[in-house]
């Protein structure tokens, strides 16, 4: 079978995209500047860079949760802000995971999870089987029914990433999903979201902390300055998949290159 | 010992060191008119639940406080909801809401007996409007209260205003509208009561009243007594609900 053909447009696009966060009092606070990113369908782009540099600005402007004070974006090729308000239906597709949990705290992990089927009409039991299902292979069974603050922190952030993939959205937004888990955790939901990449074939953009966590899952690596946030360079990461060894001589090359690329746009 | 055992127990003690007290107090000679003995109020306390009578008041008294604390309720759940999330209509309705508060209520009475009548009706009014702000005040609170992150999860998520009302605003709200009822149910007695007092023919206030008139001071402490049960028992349900409603809120106890 031929490959299927590249889409005209991407499914995700910024150009000229700047944000200026309003502030209670004081000058507003320029988190993004001039920002032109194209993300194709299919494809896994991570996000790294200082802390308060915009990188969540920036997911939450894809989210449709910001909008942008300069610039403009297109889900699925088109300007979700058209009619100069958010497009529900255009940002249908897109699923966000926070970096905050965000778990109702009124809801058990399970209602939480299943939280998005209710919002698209699905029944009782097939949420409840679904989001259970799910909270098993994030290592949660067990604690279906808990209420979440009887969860530790990793397991909230397990929980509120389960919420996130149960509408199996085409594009999915990571916000330092794994910041809050223990390294052995880390590594196998790390290759377990290889997997789910592979496996489904969603757009993923990830924002994370770690050179190496986004060069083991990126297609591609943005890398952004100091606040506030520029395009500083874009690492193309060409290792063959599935990646599995991160000792491997050409992985931590590539990772030597990210970490020079980010302390020159440090400055 | 479990808590619960050990907070019956402190309540224990407490009744007790007061009854002390108040036994002592009447053994050093109290008039029986200004404070009568224990004894004396346990008799006509029993005597006046005894009486059939007693409970048709009681049950006035209920209804007025009942139907005032719901009427307030319903209006507070509006008002408080609409002035939390429309900030133009709350300072609109900023003056009138320190009006409302400042003004002695109690002394309205008059006017509600004219408008109203003797019977439970100005009762009832008068105990919905001393209800109505600590459960205002507290929705308003409620609401204001959202966690932004939440928002953002439903936002994102493109829930309807209706869906976003039933899964973030109202169980974000609950524990203080909760916290609210527990205080305005107190005030819908005090206004029953007071109704009572001033312009009644009926109800547990004006047993009080009438007991009074008759210089019968321990059928008058008996009587409170009473509306203090009352009030307990309500409380008690308002309270009881927020385990009910709110189990995973902190408040709602172990
Ligand atoms: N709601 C807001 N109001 C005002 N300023 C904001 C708001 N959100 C973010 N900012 C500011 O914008 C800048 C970028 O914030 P952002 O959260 O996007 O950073 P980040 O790259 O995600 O940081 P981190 O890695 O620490 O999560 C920060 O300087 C922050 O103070
Ligand atoms: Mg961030």
């Amino acid at each position: 079978m031929a490959a299927p053909a590249r889409p005209l447009s991407p499914v995700l696009r910024t150009a000229g995209v700047g944000h200026d966060h309003a502030r209670r009092r004081g000058a507003a606070t320029r988190a993004l500047v001039d920002v032109d990113l194209e993300v194709a369908e299919g494809e896994f782009v991570a996000v790294v860079g200082r802390s308060g540099c915009g990188k969540s600005t920036l997911l939450r402007i894809l989210a449709g949760l910001v909008r942008p004070t300069r610039g403009r974006i297109e889900v699925d090729g088109t300007d979700p802000w058209r009619a100069g308000s958010r497009d529900p239906a255009a940002f249908a597709p897109v699923g966000m995971v926070f970096q905050d949990p965000n778990l109702f705290p009124w809801y058990s992990v399970r209602d939480n999870v299943g939280l998005p089927l209710r919002l698209l009409g699905v029944g009782r039991a097939e949420r409840r089987h679904r989001a259970e299902d799910l909270c098993r292979g994030l290592g949660l069974a067990g604690f279906e029914t808990a209420m979440p603050r009887e969860l530790s922190g990793g397991m909230r952030q397990r929980a509120s990433i389960a919420r996130a993939l149960i509408r199996d959205p085409a594009i999915l937004l990571m916000d330092e999903p794994f910041g809050a888990l223990d390294a052995l955790t880390r590594d196998t939901m790390t290759a377990d979201l290889q997997d789910l990449h592979t496996r489904t074939r969603s757009t993923v953009v990830f924002v994370t902390h770690s050179i190496p966590e986004a060069v083991f899952l990126a297609d591609r690596v943005v890398l952004l300055t100091p606040r506030p946030g520029r395009v500083a360079a874009v690492v193309d990461v060409s290792l063959p998949r599935p990646r599995t060894d991160t000792s491997a001589p050409e992985f931590q090359a590539v990772v030597r290159r990210v970490r020079a690329e980010l302390e020159a746009a440090d400055g | 010992m479990t808590g619960r055992a050990t907070g019956l127990l402190g309540a224990l003690v407490t009744v007790g060191v007061l009854l002390g007290a108040w036994w002592l107090a009447v053994a050093a000679g109290a008039s029986p008119f200004v404070l009568p003995s224990p004894a004396a109020v346990g008799e006509a306390f029993v005597a006046l639940v005894r009486d059939p009578a007693t409970w048709r008041e009681a049950g006035v008294t209920a209804v007025e406080v009942v139907g005032g604390f719901g009427l307030a309720l319903g209006a507070g759940l509006v008002v408080g909801v609409a002035l939390g999330r429309l900030r133009w209509l709350e300072r609109a309705a900023r003056p009138a809401l320190v009006a409302f508060q400042v003004v002695p209520k109690v002394a309205l009475v008059p006017i509600f007996v004219l408008w109203f009548g003797f019977g439970p009706g100005s009762k009832i009014v008068l105990a919905a409007l001393l209800a109505f702000l600590p459960i205002t005040m507290n929705v308003l609170l409620g609401v204001r209260s959202v966690d932004p992150g939440h928002r953002d999860v439903l936002r994102e998520l493109g829930a309807s205003r209706w869906a976003t009302l039933r899964s973030l605003d109202l169980p974000t709200a609950a524990p203080a509208v909760l916290t609210g009822a527990e205080t305005a149910v107190v005030f819908a007695v005090i206004g029953a009561v007071v109704g009572e007092f001033l312009g009644g023919s009926a109800g547990l206030g004006h047993l009080v009243v009438v007991a009074m008139n008759a210089l019968d001071t321990p059928r008058m402490f008996a009587a409170i007594l009473l509306l203090t049960l009352l009030g307990v028992v309500l409380h008690g349900t308002v309270a009881g609900a927020r385990r009910v409603l709110v189990p995973w809120h902190t408040s709602a106890g172990p």
